[in-house]
């Protein structure tokens, strides 16, 4: 680049002259008359390429914004500068020179002239290193899409031999098949020819039967002597079967062993063979069925040879075709794996892009990058792929375990309903006691010394009578629930009966219920078995009208419309009476049996065998008998009743058999005033629903929980 | 069975009572007349405490309060007895 210079410096004079001749107003056209350009001259080379040659106007005189052309257009190969002029340079350097020196000095325009020329010689330097650069950079280019294409190239060459091979191995396999229904032709036309000789053998055998049939009308002449074959060709029919027996079993039992022996072997065949192999190994089964029919000596030894010899060729045949397939699985194996890596890329290249479209690609784009960002397209599809499946699965964890969380809060709300701690402060509970008391005149729960006839006479006078659902009691029945007292029907069956209704009004008022579940509860008195028992067992009608007053026992197994229902039971043994009960779950066809006095076997398996086989009757249904797994037991021997009764709330109110004998001491004096309120109830309806759930003994207040506490801890002296 | 009809048509019924034993007794009582008395006269004929007998149609319970009218009944409808039962324990 140093050779420029000094011609630069040569031109100098006339470039400044043709300059100063220049008329300021064309600029353009005096560019486009001058061919002796310094930048022209100094890039000859880059002009042969010749893709764009760039024209710049004086206008256009700063060097960044040139540079950054230069820079930037990696296409341009050679570009003209039109200097600016000198006269106007001059002139704007003379005027601030004027402008700061008064009066123009000779040696102040030597110095300016001497500044211009060192100006311009520094500019035409620097573009001479733009140029050294900008040549570098194509350079650089070059090379680049050199590689490329080799890389391309390269690929192509890949793609190209896979393909061959592909291509190869097709016509390898159709050699191969071909070979095959050669070989396969051959056979048939072996068994064509086998099939001709058996059939000349057949007729052979045929004329042999009517020669021994002639024999047999000769022997038959004598049948005191030949009794047995008589009897024996008779049987059998005159086809070559008969000869068979005739001609004795000697040759039968040999030509047998050796069909079964041969036929063994096909049989071992046919399992190793190949599909394309069944054809022959059929027409040869039917070639074997074929020949049972057929016992001469000679026909034996025809077959054995034939076999013999279509064994050998079959299983050489065999073999070869084994090794030969066993060499191309293996082979074949590799081919489909590389096939499959092919087709993948030969379909992202050539699926996407023409031969067109990618020699276009060499020229003009980058193809590492464009590949990059391919990959990169992909990479980005996957990652969506996992993040789309992630977020489903994330959203179903969420909603299962929201699902979870809802049936836990569910549980909890079910357990604090039917564990309720009554918000309501034990002395309301006691004012309507009171209350109830006042109106029957009913005397306290420890004073059991009562004059029983003065609390009737005072009923009658008022008109006033404890009843519910159908049942009065006496003063005598409310103090069967003190200490140590029998409980009677009327208390059981009366809570039996509320327990149904009770269980209707939870449902309504229970908003956590579904309301679409109409399913009810029932409990059967005790005169069912009391009345029913011995009809239950012979005349099952009287019984099933008996419930059916009830409820209808076309429905009664149903559980859409009951749930589940139960029996109270007086058991009498040997005079002693006892309750007991018994629940029937329709969900789960099973009859629970709960006892509150333990080991009596004698009578569970009495009264669930008979109810078992009694609703087998009447529905057509399976129910299991089976004694309860928590069935708290009685200490005494007066509280089973009561106990009855308090399985029977657990069983209706669908909560767990969890109490004990304190529990039920309690429960009695509890029940003193619950059979009283409830007539109170239904006479008057002043009593609500959390009143009675109290005298239940399903709710406690906060004072029944600490009572006892306080009662054990502290003694008053 | 004339005579059966004849009393349907008229103010009274006759109403047999059955006990678990078997025992029938048969009663006339008025339509519109209360159990009551009915299961007075049983008690005091059957030696009873009226406290301790259940009287039952057609499997619900009677109360003292009722009366033939309010249950539907017709001349010769049967009344069971049942006696009232008691459950300890062994």
């Amino acid at each position: 680049m140093n050779q420029h210079n000094p011609k630069k410096n040569e031109d100098l004079p006339e470039f400044q002259e043709k300059l100063f001749n220049q008329t300021v107003a064309k600029p353009q056209i005096a560019n486009k008359d001058k061919p002796k350009n310094i930048v022209q001259q100094s890039n000859q080379q880059n002009c042969q390429r010749g893709t764009k040659i760039m024209q710049f106007n004086k206008n256009q005189q700063n060097q960044s914004y040139l540079t950054s052309l230069i820079f930037k257009s990696a296409k341009i190969d050679s570009f003209s500068v039109e200097l600016p002029s000198y006269d106007q340079q001059y002139s704007q350097l003379m005027g601030i020179l004027d402008e700061r020196t008064i009066g123009t000095n000779e040696s102040v325009l030597k110095r300016t002239r001497n500044s211009k020329e060192e100006l311009c010689t520094k500019f035409i330097q620097q573009i001479s290193y733009m140029f050294d650069y900008k040549n570098e950079i194509i350079q650089k280019k070059n090379f680049l899409e050199e590689k490329s294409l080799r890389l391309f190239q390269k690929l192509f060459k890949v793609l190209e031999s896979k393909i061959n091979e592909i291509a190869d191995t097709k016509k390898e396999n159709e050699q191969k098949e071909k070979l095959e229904e050669k070989f396969e032709n051959q056979l048939k036309q072996k068994n064509l020819k086998f099939y001709d000789e058996v059939y000349q053998l057949f007729k052979q055998t045929k004329q042999n039967d009517s020669q021994l049939g002639e024999q047999y009308q000769q022997v038959s002449s004598y049948p005191q002597e030949n009794n047995q074959i008589q009897m024996r060709y008779a049987d059998a029919q005159p086809n070559s079967q008969g000869i068979n027996l005739m001609l004795g079993q000697r040759n039968n039992q040999q030509i047998n062993a050796a069909v079964n022996q041969y036929h063994d072997m096909r049989m071992h065949e046919e399992q190793v063979s190949y599909n394309q192999m069944s054809t022959a190994a059929q027409l040869h089964s039917q070639d074997s069925a074929f020949m049972k029919g057929h016992s001469q000596n000679q026909q034996r030894g025809m077959m054995n040879q034939h076999n013999q010899m279509r064994m050998e060729e079959e299983h050489n045949f065999q073999n070869q075709m084994e090794l030969n397939r066993g060499q191309n699985i293996d082979s074949q194996i590799k081919e489909n794996i590389h096939i499959q890596q092919e087709e993948e890329i030969q379909n992202k290249v050539a699926s996407n892009f023409s031969k067109d479209q990618i020699k276009f690609f060499y020229e003009n784009v980058d193809v590492e990058k464009a590949l990059q960002v391919y990959f990169m397209y992909q990479e980005l599809q996957e990652n969506l792929d996992q993040l789309n499946k992630d977020l489903k699965q994330n959203v179903e964890e969420k909603i299962y375990s929201k699902k979870g969380s809802i049936n836990k809060l569910f549980e909890e709300l079910k357990q604090r309903i039917n564990r309720q701690i009554c918000q309501l402060p034990i002395n309301y509970f006691v004012l309507k006691q009171k209350e109830v008391f006042e109106y029957y005149q009913l005397p306290q729960y420890n004073e059991t010394n009562c004059n029983i006839q003065a609390f009737e006479k005072y009923l009658a006078e008022q008109n006033k009578n404890i009843i519910a659902y159908q049942i009065k009691f006496s003063l005598e029945d409310l103090r069967r629930l003190t200490k140590d007292q029998l409980i009677n029907d009327n208390l059981l069956d009366c809570y039996a009966s509320y327990l149904r209704e009770s269980h209707r009004n939870m449902k309504q008022q229970n908003q956590y219920v579904n309301k679409n579940d109409m399913s009810e509860i029932i409990i059967f008195s005790h005169l069912f078995f009391e009345t029913q028992y011995e009809s239950m067992r012979i005349k099952k009608d009287e019984a099933k009208a008996f419930m059916d007053q009830i409820y209808p026992t076309s429905q009664l197994f149903q559980p859409e419309f009951i749930d589940r229902f139960g029996f109270i039971v007086n058991v009498d043994l040997h005079g002693i009476k006892h309750w007991i009960f018994l629940g029937v779950y329709n969900k789960t066809r099973e009859i629970i049996y709960y006892d509150s006095a333990s080991s009596n076997n004698a009578y569970y398996k009495n009264i669930s065998t008979a109810l078992v086989t009694y609703f087998q009757q009447i529905s057509g249904l399976q129910y299991t008998n089976k004694k309860a797994d928590k069935c708290p037991r009685q200490t005494n021997g007066t509280d089973c009743g009561m106990f009855v009764l308090k399985y029977m709330q657990n069983f209706a109110y669908d909560t767990p058999q969890e109490f004990d004998q304190a529990h039920i001491t309690e429960l009695r004096e509890k029940m003193y005033t619950f059979f009283p309120m409830l007539s109170y109830q239904k006479e008057l309806k002043k009593i609500d629903y959390e009143t009675l759930q109290y005298f239940e003994g399903r709710v406690k207040t906060r004072y029944d929980e600490i009572q006892p506490i306080i009662s054990n801890n502290i003694k008053i002296c | 069975m004339t005579d059966q009809n004849a009393n349907a048509n008229s103010e009274y019924l006759n109403l047999k009572v059955k006990s678990q034993e078997g025992e029938e007794i048969f009663f006339k009582i008025k339509k519109t007349t209360q159990f009551k008395k009915l299961m007075d006269a049983y008690c005091q004929r059957a030696q009873v405490n009226a406290h301790n007998v259940r009287f039952l149609f057609d499997g619900d319970r009677i109360l003292e309060s009722h009366t033939p009218a309010d249950l539907k009944m017709e001349s010769g409808d049967e009344i069971d007895v049942v006696v009232e039962q008691v459950g300890g324990s062994f």
